[in-house]
């Protein structure tokens, strides 16, 4: 009889293997610690057919084995237990950014890594309520334009500028993330939907101005939208999603109105600065408007170049385009008592790490044991 | 007889040739302005340069559309032909008496004794249908046509005047334009403006409050109501 392929969420169950270990945590723990499967067994000391056999729940890791699993992998002995639910990585539906460069390692590393955020959300909402994911529902072939003016009337955006986007996303429910360039770097940004909770994770590069850092959120919201049914490694559908960004932040008859006649780059920044957009956009906006030329938009795009300053406007100088869900929920947690201590014993990881997911700095000092003969 | 006006020449077609000539233009305008601004010249030759260009852009994009081409002498400019009257864009120079002086040089004074092209029973274009309800009649339109240009011996002609610096496209107006041959003016009937600046010169963002204005109203997190304090409640 075939295996029914894994679902995308597992419940607490019958361990598949002997004693209580769970397999898909170990697939989880070391395609996030960026290992392949003979590097970590040279490093356990075991074959790199054994890990295999312990990824596919053929065979159970050894006591001691599983000790050092842990600690290759900067995990707990006790977060490959069964009993908490999981996000399988191998079944969630991601749409990434950086297409060209990004290894099928890569990926999965980025997908542990939103598993473990959705893991973190879970955890959080057995204390706090959050808000519940508001998207609307798309019909199949609705254009990403109208797609966008749907979205816009589902969360009740005002004509104009969308104020404060990555507040405005989380209020409906949109868990966003920055984490560190060096753990999703290759992908860019990315973008899934786990368990009915849109997660949209991005990297300190597109959120480090915050005009791409708005076009970023918005190009992933669009595949939350419109290709939550696909898996999305095509050109195709990237670019529905710039489409759609592009239309959700600058609907087309507002900026029928407000684009300039000629490329004008005083004019565009202007216009950028109200709407929360680069110019670079407002310049290709203005091309699909028939307002220029694409041999004007490149010189433009030139000159453009020569005078960006990529330090300028970071998204932390604008309160509403920086995450905050999960630390506010995380405070109220603690307020509770379920501080990241309590947290990270429920998810069976370090409280580092809990601080770490919440985009909190550890600056607790470093304590190490010292000889005492000197 | 002269046409009172541009759409009493143009007919039928008169909406579709207006959409097409001002995207024509404003497309024109934008690739020499643009052109202006990266040269840094301080003289406006080149821009003014684009007065063929005008020309050649407007009689294509109709020439696409099935209409036929009349050819001026003695310069060759080719010019597009709609419900048998003459179409010219005119780029015209900054003088204040320049409009009645477009008759100025031996080919513009040609474009007012163009002979009608031989009927045909039926206009090309990418229309021609009218209203539901509308007065308006194909047969009786092209009837009318037909006999018009049995009878006249010269093609109207509706000019379209364009006035715009490296700053700004200003205005676009069109007229059916009559020479006085006596006095080697031209007159103006019907002169209408078909595109002025102002509904997008108008600053766009006066009224329209930044994406960052006001305070973020960011999400709203409460305690559950029937989980314990404990993790594992």
């Amino acid at each position: 009889m075939r295996e029914l392929p894994p679902g995308l969420f597992e419940l607490p169950r019958a361990s598949k293997v002997q004693g209580a270990f769970e397999s898909a945590r170990l697939t989880q723990a070391r395609v996030r610690a960026g290992k392949n499967k003979a590097d970590l067994a040279r490093e356990v000391g075991v074959s790199a057919a054994a890990i295999g056999q312990y990824e596919s729940g053929v065979n159970a890791p050894r006591a001691d084995v599983l000790d050092r699993l842990a600690e290759a992998l900067g995990v707990r002995p006790d977060f490959f237990a069964v009993g908490r639910p999981i996000a399988r990585i191998d079944a969630v539906n991601a749409h990434f950014r950086s297409l060209r460069s990004a290894r099928v390692s890569d990926r999965q590393r980025a997908l542990a890594t939103a598993a473990l955020l959705w893991e973190l959300t879970f955890t959080l909402e057995r204390y706090v309520r959050l808000p519940d994911a508001n998207l609307p529902q798309i019909k199949a072939r609705m254009s990403p334009s109208d797609g966008a003016a749907l979205l816009r009337m589902h969360w009740g955006l005002a004509d104009g500028p969308v104020k404060h986007l990555v507040a405005t996303a989380e209020a409906h429910g949109v868990v966003i993330a920055v984490r560190p360039l060096g753990e999703i770097d290759a992908v860019d940004a990315f973008s899934a939907i786990i368990v009915d909770r849109p997660i949209v994770v991005t990297t300190p590069r597109r959120s480090e101005n915050v005009f791409r850092h708005r076009f970023s959120i918005a190009h992933e919201i669009g595949h939350l939208l419109l290709h939550s049914d696909s898996d999305g490694h095509s050109a195709t559908v990237e670019k529905e999603a710039d489409e759609f960004a592009a239309a959700f932040l600058t609907p087309a008859a507002s900026m029928d109105v407000a684009l300039p006649q000629r490329l004008d780059i005083a004019a565009l920044d202007r216009l950028g600065r109200t709407w929360g957009v680069s110019p670079h956009s407002l310049v290709r906006r203005m091309v699909e408007r028939g307002r220029t030329t694409e041999s004007s938009a490149r010189r433009a795009y030139q000159r453009l170049s020569a005078v960006a300053d990529p330090t300028a406007d970071p998204t932390r100088s604008y309160p509403g385009e920086v995450p905050t869900l999960l630390r506010k929920a995380a405070e109220l947690a603690a307020d509770y008592g379920v501080g990241a201590p309590a947290l990270a014993e429920a998810m069976k990881i370090s409280p580092g790490l809990v601080r770490d997911l919440l985009g909190e700095k550890d600056e607790r000092p470093s304590l190490r044991l010292v000889s005492g003969n000197r | 007889m002269v046409p009172v006006s541009p759409p009493a020449a143009l007919g039928l077609h008169t909406s579709d040739v207006r959409e097409l000539v001002v995207a024509a233009v404003t497309s024109r305008h934008t690739r020499f302005a643009e052109a202006h601004e990266v040269s840094g010249s301080r003289y406006a030759m080149g821009f003014g340069s684009q007065w063929l260009d005008l020309l050649v852009d407007v009689h294509d994009e109709l020439r696409r559309r099935g209409y036929r081409t009349y050819r001026l002498p003695p310069a060759g400019y080719k010019l597009p032909v709609v419900n048998d009257c003459l179409v010219y864009v005119w780029r015209v120079p900054g003088s204040a008496d320049a409009p009645s002086s477009f008759a100025s040089s031996p080919t513009r004074v040609n474009v007012f004794h163009a002979p009608p092209l031989d009927p045909t029973l039926f206009e090309p274009g990418y229309t021609g249908e009218p209203e539901p309800g509308s007065s308006a009649d194909v047969d009786g339109a092209d009837l009318e046509r037909v006999v018009r240009a049995a009878t006249d011996s010269v093609m109207p002609l509706v000019l379209v005047m364009v006035r715009s610096t490296p700053r700004q496209l200003q205005s676009i107006t069109w007229a059916v334009a009559e020479l006085d041959e006596d006095a080697g003016t031209v007159n103006f009937h019907g002169q209408e403006s078909i595109w002025t600046p102002e509904a997008v010169v108008a600053n766009p963002t006066t009224d329209v409050e930044p994406f960052d204005s006001g305070t973020p109203q960011g999400p709203t997190v409460e305690p559950q109501e029937q989980e314990g304090s404990e993790p594992d409640a």
